[in-house]
């Protein structure tokens, strides 16, 4: 269907509409190296209309000129897209699934739920930096050609998100301000923050996506 | 046209530069022979290149002296985002193109990352100059939660990004009476030299030449973890403060001193008579200590 432009500054976000309908709508927020084409069939079972986003430097999005990834970088492009939206419940996997519980707990207004599940970029940069971690969080020419060579897709410089900190008790005030929030759990291990959120009382979905999707329908 | 203004001490470079790093050009301006003992030197926010204008000609004397515009600042291009690692990564990529190890000197945010710069690419460096660049304050304990600040942060830099130029002033002078209300502790007619260079006049008025998207970031990021990663310092580092208090800066002394006690190999020196912008306001103090210190 329709994708939407979404912009962020100079960037152009791609949103991708998968299907249109009444009631809530869906917002995804997909892994990092991945994109949009991450979700598969099962998220269309979601009653209302379904949108995911690619982030900056990945899918059908734009790069960023200068390779500054981070933080506020990806979080905008999410809070954007939701802007564009209106109210959305969110699904968010790996690195979506971090930026979907920090947006739940900022705009509890428009989140009525979010969902998150496991996905690459769930761990981040760990709790907390390591002080005698010295490794640029840029990439070298050599991890820019190893990239290339690994046959991902999107912009190589998206390697500095690797080292985004994921502390536990920055997350806790979003896990206690969000509305609901649902975990999708595949058995996998899982970073602190994701144990502050278990630990919060939040509802767990050992089925997989579409299980999980299926408990925050029947909430709405 | 506005001619440029001149300042006492300020010499023109003698060579310009140019690195492109990730798709960014960098410029830099340089003075002294080029055969000499590099000098890189790194601005604090929203400064540029010139805040050297007096201090880099005066170690020009021995060193090859080197001055970056950081991306986003003086005649830096612009990106498309902005942030901490990514200025590391200009400040390598420049100290690459030089060819041999360089002393490091930086002011401010420009001191942070030159000791960041440091702790990353120790093969290209020699020693370190960090001119009252030791991070912001601790963080306080705030009655405002976390997603109510980051709610405000979110609308105020959406704004921000989508803003797409600065407000043109009348005259330079508008710019100069800007800069002063911020930093009153500087002298009114360096300030009209350093702003020229920080601003372009077009049919519509005065304007900043830094980029206006560029801005302050809120996330899970810590001061507090600033200090123990110096402890990874390989080099040695001269760390200088001025002995006023100024609108930034210096920190309190015991969280300077705690601060610094991670550094492995650390020498300090307060100059006396100066605020935060030491090497604008004592340029001959500051390069004599630098002369002395750089020197084997």
């Amino acid at each position: 269907m329709a994708t939407h432009t979404v912009k962020n500054g100079r960037i152009a976000l791609a949103l991708h509409e998968r299907k249109g309908g009444e009631g809530t709508a869906l917002l995804l927020l997909h892994p990092l190296y991945a994109s949009s084409d991450h979700w598969g069939p099962e998220v269309d079972a979601w009653p209302g209309p379904v949108l995911a986003l690619d982030f900056s430097g990945h899918g059908a999005s734009d790069r960023v000129r200068g390779g500054a990834y981070h933080y506020e970088r990806m979080l905008s492009d999410a809070d954007l897209a939701l802007r564009h939206v209106g109210t959305a419940a969110l699904a968010g996997a790996g690195m979506g699934a971090w930026y979907a519980l920090i947006l739940a707990g900022t705009r509890t207004d428009r989140v009525p739920a979010c969902l998150l599940g496991p996905g690459c970029g769930l761990e981040g940069g760990g709790p907390e930096p390591d002080p005698m971690d010295v490794r640029p969080v840029l990439p070298t020419a050599q991890a820019i050609e190893a990239f290339a060579a690994s046959g991902r897709a999107g912009d190589p410089y998206t390697q500095a998100l690797e080292h985004d900190p994921r502390p536990p008790w920055f997350a806790e005030p979003f896990i206690a301000a969000a509305r609901r929030l649902v975990l999708w759990e595949d058995g996998g291990e899982t970073p602190p923050w994701w144990d502050a959120v278990r630990a919060s009382g939040a509802e767990r979905v050992p089925g997989g996506l579409a299980a999980g999707l299926a408990l925050v329908a029947r909430g709405l | 046209m506005e001619r440029a203004p001149e300042h006492p001490g300020a010499r023109p470079p003698e060579r310009t530069r140019k690195v492109v790093s990730a798709g960014i050009e960098i410029h830099c301006i340089e003075w002294g022979d080029p055969e000499a003992q590099p000098v890189v030197m790194s601005h604090g926010m929203w400064d540029h290149a010139r805040s050297f204008a007096v201090l880099g000609p005066l170690l020009a004397e021995r060193f090859c002296v080197l001055a970056v515009d950081q991306r986003g600042h003086g005649d830096s291009g612009w990106a498309d985002a902005y942030g901490w690692p990514a200025d590391l990564h200009d400040l390598v990529n420049v100290m690459r193109s030089v060819g041999r190890p360089v002393h490091l000197v930086g002011h401010s945010k420009g001191g942070g990352q030159v000791t960041d710069a440091a702790r990353i690419a120790p093969e290209l460096v020699r020693k370190l100059v960090n001119i009252d660049g030791f991070g912001p304050p601790s963080e306080p304990e705030g009655d405002v939660p976390f997603p109510e600040l980051m709610a405000d942060f979110l609308d105020a830099r959406h704004r921000r990004v989508e803003r797409a130029a600065w407000r043109p002033y009348a005259s330079l002078d508008g710019l100069v009476e800007r800069r002063l209300a911020q930093n009153p502790r500087l002298d009114r007619r360096w300030l009209r030299f350093f702003t020229w260079h920080a601003a372009r006049q077009d049919s519509s008025g005065w304007h900043w030449k830094h980029d206006p998207t560029m801005g302050h970031f809120l996330g899970p990021f810590l001061p507090d973890w600033i200090a123990p990663s110096w402890a990874a310092l390989r080099v040695p580092m001269l760390a200088v403060v001025g002995s006023e208090p100024d609108t930034w800066g210096p920190l309190p002394e015991p969280l300077l001193s705690e601060r610094l006690s991670y550094v492995p190999d650390l020498e300090r020196v307060t100059v006396p008579g100066a605020g935060h912008f030491v090497h604008m306001e004592k340029p001959a103090e500051t390069a004599r200590l630098l002369l002395d210190w750089l020197s084997d």
